[in-house]
């Protein structure tokens, strides 16, 4: 890989993102991961970079579910209503402990979710996602 | 009339007046006219006659000059001059000189004497004499003889030159001239023998340069002023005047004139207002004898006419009615006139004709002189008229005889007489027929009686003392009761077989209860009352008890002497028995509604004027029945005021669509409690009667109560249920993703061999595992808190609470530097979980305190108050605030983080609302961002 894949990680999770961290580095050195522990903090860089036309907006997103502030449904009618899509489609894969059947099938009411993965995230899976 | 006439001649007075006047006038003027003419008539005379004597004494001098000429010969010299001039004055008067001007110079001059002067004049030259040379121009141009003058003579005095222009051979050889003297030309002209008084003379020329009149009659005026005429000569510029001296004198004639004019004028308009002064007075006096005349006679016809009774006049001879007046006509229904020339017989009732003529063949015979009788007319219309005639003689001046009929309608007494009669008979069938029981009698006795006793000026008290105290009063009345009559229906009535056998029995046909009305008709008769009813018994003569409707009344014409009274007795027995039967059953009916565990209503339904009300109204309200029945809007007006819109705008919607519904609403009772009512409605279509609404209002309260407090419950219950289903998928959540992060921390170590890398993910296991601990630990708090704590409920002192939640954080206080106030009244108290209002006080506190506001020094209050059965307890900041719009539905949610960079852990509203709900109450929350955040809590009341 010539250019570096830009990776934003979402979750308040500590212990998780570091994991994520240590398996993106087993797979990969080629990978740009931004951490961030809250969903409106990700959301407000997102929007810089899409208001300034940057080309660092990320390949894909990792996103958690259970947030304080701002969580990862709220995260995704905020970055539905920007209309990002228009400008560069980012797939969005939500990494959550829940298993809950409701918020699978509201995940798929969302275009911009391309998968609903269950924590522990193995490195395979990890691959699959980064690959596709 | 007269005044009128009086008007109508006046004004012909002052017309033929206006008229005479106006003649006057005209003649005046007219007069004035004809003098104005005859005066000028005469100066045209003189003046006319005065001018031909000039003109002839010019003409004269014409034939001097062309005489004279003559004397020219062709050499322009003059022959013979001397001797023709000489001939030529002496066979003229009219001129003083000759002259002869060649070229215009005065070269020959007869008679030379006293004209030397004139010699060697040049007239033409404009420097001796501008007029003389102009005039003498214009002689030459003018080529016909001219008169210039009058002027200053050279020679001496004043006069006049005629000269006639001299032509020789086409050639202006000079002129011929005669010299006037003035004095001459006013002798020859008659001007200065001029002797008339009346008239002067006057003679003029216009200078032909200042164009300036001079007069030359030196002895007379000039014109100017006066009236005058005047005429122009041959000489264009000069003018012959006569004027009129005596204008003065002829205007005091005509004003004579005009004075005796007037005089006769004033004559005639005296004469005229004589004239018509006695006409009038005249007329007057015939005007009044002619309304005199029409006044007795309009007088005499009204009194005949006008008389409320009729009047014939009948022929004693023919017997025929020759007048008749208006009330006699309208009487019989005839028009005026339509009777005249009927005998009385012809108008007479048939069976009355025959007393008719009997009686004026009495009255003819001289038997009798008058006679009265009651008859009967026949009406035009065919229907006998009954009257009262009076005939009588009559005889006027002229000794004619008639006679007077006097004629009186009386039929209407006859139609009472009659209808009395009639009366009387229907009466008496009425009495012995009616199937009501009667009874007449004569109270004359016992009215005279009761009057001896003097007691009219009593009251009823009195008098029913009176006859308490004397009860052989009733007793001598009812001996005196004189019984006239009874009817059929009477003796059926008590079973006695006649009259005879009830006056027998009387004294068993009144029971004690009968007695009682007795005297109640005795304090009627004592009170001058002329009738009296009561429902009362009586009995037959067998003893058999019978209800009566007893009604006693004096007959008309009786009232004073109470001789004639009627008593009824109608039987009501049967409808007493049937009476009793409807009051059983209607007290059997009240028995039942108010047995009812409801309050029975109805209503009429135009305007919900009350009909019914049971006596549970009492029970349930506490109001009074009569309270209800009277005030169409008593239901209403109790009604809960909050639902009272309501119920009213549901009643009318529910009887539109159906006669039969039910209504739930609070009544407010005579205590001021609530009162929940559910009303089981029905409308009830009469078909005789107005529509009614009728109903049963039961009361629900303590339902109501049981159903609310079940609602509480299961919202409760729900809420819990909620909270535990939340709980569970929290708790699921969490503890996978602790697992989660073990299971990958294992899978990492398993896939290395780095040893450093193991000692890390094994650190990372430990931090797992503390953060697992907290968790359960969390979990352990919150699964405490939903233990059902009812049995642990306290009465706690609220004010107390908060002091000791506010010492609690005291530190925390002082560390924020925030203001505390605690406005809870001291004596409020509230039924909580001891532990839990710490819980919930120390919650709310300390967030208060935790999102303060850095820019404001924090303030919280505490606050507490009752509103409509419940407890409202606030605690309110001015710190950060929360964004509702966005955060409202997740607020009281576990692990819900609002402020960053603010350590908290998502638990306290969470737990805070658990609580609450738990003891019953509900949280709310008001919040501004920048503003601050009010949270209400709201418990039921304690007892």
């Amino acid at each position: 890989m010539n250019q570096k894949l830009k990776i934003f990680v979402v979750d308040n999770d500590q212990i998780y993102l570091t994991i994520t961290q240590k398996l993106l580095s087993k797979i990969s050195d080629a990978f740009s991961v931004s951490i961030f522990y809250d969903g409106i903090q990700a959301f407000e860089v997102l929007k810089n970079l899409i208001d300034s036309k940057s080309n660092d907006l990320p390949d894909i997103i990792l996103l958690d579910l259970d947030m304080p502030i701002m969580d990862g449904w709220e995260f995704l009618e905020n970055y539905k209503k920007m209309g990002i899509n228009n400008y560069k489609s980012i797939p969005i894969y939500i990494v959550t402990s829940s298993i809950a059947l409701e918020d699978v099938s509201k995940s798929d009411s969302y275009q911009e979710v391309l998968g609903y993965l269950v924590k522990p995230l193995n490195i395979e899976t990890l691959k699959n996602i980064l690959t596709n | 009339m007269i005044a009128k006439k009086n008007i109508f001649y006046r004004n012909i007075k002052c017309v033929v007046i206006g008229v005479l006047l106006i003649l006057f006038v005209i003649g005046g003027w007219m007069r004035l006219v004809i003098l104005n003419e005859e005066r000028s008539d005469k100066m045209t005379f003189y003046l006319l006659s005065t001018k031909d004597r000039i003109e002839q004494t010019l003409k004269n001098s014409h034939t001097a000059c062309i005489t004279l000429a003559m004397t020219i010969n062709d050499n322009g010299e003059p022959q013979n001059f001397e001797q023709v001039a000489e001939e030529l004055i002496k066979s003229n008067n009219d001129f003083d000189a000759v002259q002869l001007v060649p070229n215009g110079i005065i070269k020959y001059v007869y008679p030379l004497e006293g004209n030397e002067k004139a010699l060697g004049l040049d007239i033409l030259n404009k420097t001796e004499d501008p007029i003389v040379s102009y005039e003498a121009n214009k002689t030459i141009l003018q080529k016909n003889i001219y008169f210039s003058g009058p002027f200053e003579l050279k020679q001496g005095g004043i006069g006049i030159i005629g000269r006639i222009p001299v032509f020789k051979n086409n050639t202006f050889w000079g002129f011929s001239a005669v010299v006037i003297k003035l004095s001459t030309f006013f002798d020859n002209a008659g001007l200065s023998k001029w002797q008339n008084e009346e008239f002067s003379i006057q003679f003029s020329k216009t200078n032909p340069f200042e164009k300036e009149k001079q007069f030359y009659v030196k002895e007379n005026p000039s014109p100017y002023g006066y009236n005058y005429v005047e005429t122009q000569l041959s000489n264009e510029s000069w003018k012959l005047y006569i004027i009129d001296n005596k204008r003065g004198t002829f205007y005091f004639d005509l004003l004579l004139e005009f004075i005796m004019f007037l005089c006769l004028f004033l004559l005639c308009v005296i004469g005229i207002d004589y004239f018509f002064k006695k006409f009038i007075f005249l007329e007057q006096k015939i005007i009044i004898q002619e309304d005199k005349l029409l006044e007795n006679e309009k007088l005499f016809k009204a009194v005949f006419d006008g008389a409320a009774i009729g009047l014939i006049r009948i022929n004693k001879k023919s017997r025929k009615i020759e007048l008749a007046n208006g009330h006699f006509n309208k009487m019989l229904g005839y028009e005026s006139d339509e009777l005249l020339g009927k005998t009385t017989s012809q108008i007479s009732f048939p069976e009355d004709r025959m007393q008719n003529e009997a009686n004026l063949s009495l009255l003819a015979q001289n038997k009798i002189t008058h006679f009265t009788v009651q008859k009967r007319y026949l009406h035009k219309e065919g229907y006998p008229v009954w009257c009262n005639l009076t005939v009588s003689e009559f005889t006027d001046n002229k000794k004619t005889e008639y006679y007077l009929g006097v004629v009186e309608n009386i039929s209407h007494q006859k139609e009472i007489e009659l209808k009395n009669r009639i009366n009387q008979i229907r009466f008496e069938s009425l009495f012995n027929d009616s199937p009501i029981p009667m009874w007449e009698e004569d109270f004359s006795e016992i009215k005279a009686y009761l009057n001896s006793l003097n007691l009219s000026d009593k009251s009823e008290n009195e008098i029913t003392e009176y006859l308490n105290s004397n009860p052989k009063v009733i007793e001598n009345c009812i001996k005196k009761i004189k019984i006239i009559e009874v009817n059929k229906a009477c003796l059926k009535l008590h079973h006695a077989d006649n009259k005879k056998h009830l006056i027998q029995n009387l004294k068993n046909l009144f029971p004690n209860e009968a007695h009682e009305t007795f005297k109640k008709q005795i304090i009627s008769i004592l009170l001058n009352k002329k009738q009296f009813k009561e429902e009362t018994i009586t009995t037959t003569v067998n003893g058999e008890l019978k209800h009566i409707n007893f009604q006693w009344k004096v007959m008309t014409e009786f009232e004073n002497n109470y001789e004639r009274v009627i008593i009824t007795t109608e039987d009501i027995t049967e409808r007493k028995q049937h009476e009793q039967l409807v009051i059983n059953s209607q007290e059997k009916i009240n028995n039942l509604i108010n047995t009812i565990e409801g309050i029975v209503w109805e209503v009429e339904k135009e305007g919900f004027v009350p009909v019914f009300i049971s006596d549970k109204v009492e029970t349930i309200l506490g109001y009074k029945k009569e309270k209800w029945l009277q005030d169409p809007h008593f239901w209403i007006n109790t009604i809960y005021e909050e639902d009272r819109e309501k119920v009213i705008k549901d009643y009318f919607a529910l009887s539109k669509e159906s006669d039969q519904f039910t209504q739930e609403y609070r009544m407010v009772s005579k205590s001021g409690n609530l009162i929940w009512i559910r009303n089981y409605i029905s409308v009830v279509k009469n078909k005789d009667s107005d529509d009614t609404v009728r109903g049963i209002m039961v009361e629900i309260t303590k339902f109501k109560e049981v159903k609310l407090n079940l609602n509480a419950s299961l919202e409760i219950l729900t809420n819990q249920n909620k909270r535990l289903l939340n709980f569970s998928h929290i708790v699921s959540h969490n503890l996978r993703s602790h697992s989660s992060n073990i299971l990958a921390i294992s899978h990492l170590i398993e896939n290395t061999t780095c040893e450093i890398e193991k000692n890390d993910y094994f650190k990372m296991i430990s931090d797992v595992a503390l953060e697992l601990n907290q968790t359960l630990s969390n979990l352990n708090q919150l699964t405490i808190s939903e233990e059902n704590p009812n049995s642990q409920k306290n009465v706690i002192n609220l004010y107390d609470a908060v002091e000791s939640g506010i010492a609690y954080q005291r530190v925390a206080i002082r560390l924020a530097k925030a203001t505390i106030e605690n406005n809870i009244p001291k004596d409020l108290f509230i039924s909580f979980n001891e532990d839990y209002l710490n819980n919930v006080i120390y919650n709310l506190l300390s967030n208060a305190l935790k999102f303060r506001n850095p820019n404001e020094k924090t303030e919280v209050n505490f606050k507490a108050f009752i509103k409509e059965n419940h407890l409202f307890f606030e605690i309110s900041d001015n710190g950060l605030g929360i964004d509702l719009e966005k955060n409202k539905g997740k607020l009281f949610q576990m692990n819900k983080i609002f402020h960053l960079n603010i350590s908290t852990r998502g638990l306290g509203l969470f737990m805070t609302k658990n609580k609450i709900e738990a003891m019953g109450g509900t949280i709310d929350v008001e919040s501004k961002v920048g503003i601050g955040t009010k949270f209400t809590i709201k418990m039921p009341i304690i007892n």
